[in-house]
């Protein structure tokens, strides 16, 4: 059939070549209006670090809980060391610390301390705006394995009243 | 996460020592006891009863195979705050109480958590060496 419109025999066109034809664009009327791009929203700026950006605005303007949980500051916390949280109604947590959980303004930390010979934890988000103060009442000489201490509960690691060691101290 | 078969720690002076949960009262079937629920309990385990016990104590003690009311003071399941932190002990335990909701023993041995504050059981808060 091609071969027959090729050399133009028949004025009846083949119905391949009709089908291409068809295919070429072809408009009518008026061109379509064109807009221009949109301003990039937050300059550019990727939305989730975008957000954390804000909520570190308004939890903590001035970045010294940021810094107490960076590991590239040396005076930054770490499991193993005692630690006295203190909120804005003037009460008091003491406890050393077992795992700190870093994940932007939902970061928290594990302490343990043991009250009345009985273990208590408190697992303490460290961007709540009602802590006051986080404050480091002792370091360890030497800190023990691993970031994670949930394997020195009910062992001879485990820690003791700290209240009282402290107080005798 | 206390329910039936849960063995709990007393820790007043009623004279219990272990006792087992055997309902969890103003719940559904489905739900379990959390710190300040009342919970009915079977004493499993309780000190003996000596001559030389006297007074309000000695009235109130409990043997073994008695059944209970008791309020849940401590659970190792750990529960939320209001402010987003997180409290887990080391043990279950409970206090015995009587049908008014006071506490059958005179004291409590150790600490027991805030959340009993905010429910009225304002003995045995009182009674406690130590909140938490």
């Amino acid at each position: 059939m091609l071969g027959f419109a090729r050399v133009g025999l028949s004025p009846v066109r083949s119905p391949i070549l009709q089908s291409i034809r068809t295919f070429i664009p072809y408009r009518k009327g008026a061109i379509p209006t064109v807009y221009a791009p949109l301003p990039a929203k937050r300059n550019g700026e990727l939305p989730i670090p975008y957000l954390h950006k804000k909520m570190y605005e308004t939890l903590d303007p001035s970045g010294q809980r940021r810094e107490l949980i960076n590991k590239a500051n040396p005076e930054c916390l770490r499991a193993g060391d005692v630690i006295k949280v203190t909120y804005v109604d003037r009460t008091s947590v003491l406890g050393q610390i077992i795992a700190i959980r870093r994940s932007n303004t939902d970061s928290n930390i594990l302490i343990r301390n043991k009250i009345t010979r009985l273990g208590c934890e408190v697992r303490i988000p460290i961007f709540n705006p009602r802590i006051k103060n986080i404050e480091v009442v002792q370091r360890p000489k030497r800190y023990l394995a691993r970031s994670k201490h949930y394997y020195i509960r009910n062992t001879r690691l485990d820690v003791g009243d700290l209240e009282a060691t402290l107080r005798k101290k | 996460m206390i329910y039936l078969k849960t063995v709990l720690n007393v820790i007043d002076n009623s004279g219990a020592q272990l006792a087992e949960c055997i309902k969890v009262l103003r719940h559904n079937p489905k739900n379990f006891a959390k710190v300040g629920d009342e919970i009915t309990v079977v004493i499993q385990k309780a000190r003996p009863l000596t001559t030389d016990i006297t007074g309000q104590s000695a009235n109130n003690r409990v043997k073994r195979r008695d059944i209970c009311r008791a309020i849940v003071v401590r659970t190792k399941s750990p529960f939320r705050r209001p402010d987003g932190s997180i409290v887990r002990f080391d043990d279950n335990a409970c206090v015995l109480i009587n049908k008014n909701g006071d506490p059958l023993g005179t004291r409590v041995s150790s600490v027991v958590a805030k959340e009993l504050k905010e429910l009225q059981y304002n003995k045995i808060v009182a009674l406690a060496p130590k909140i938490f």
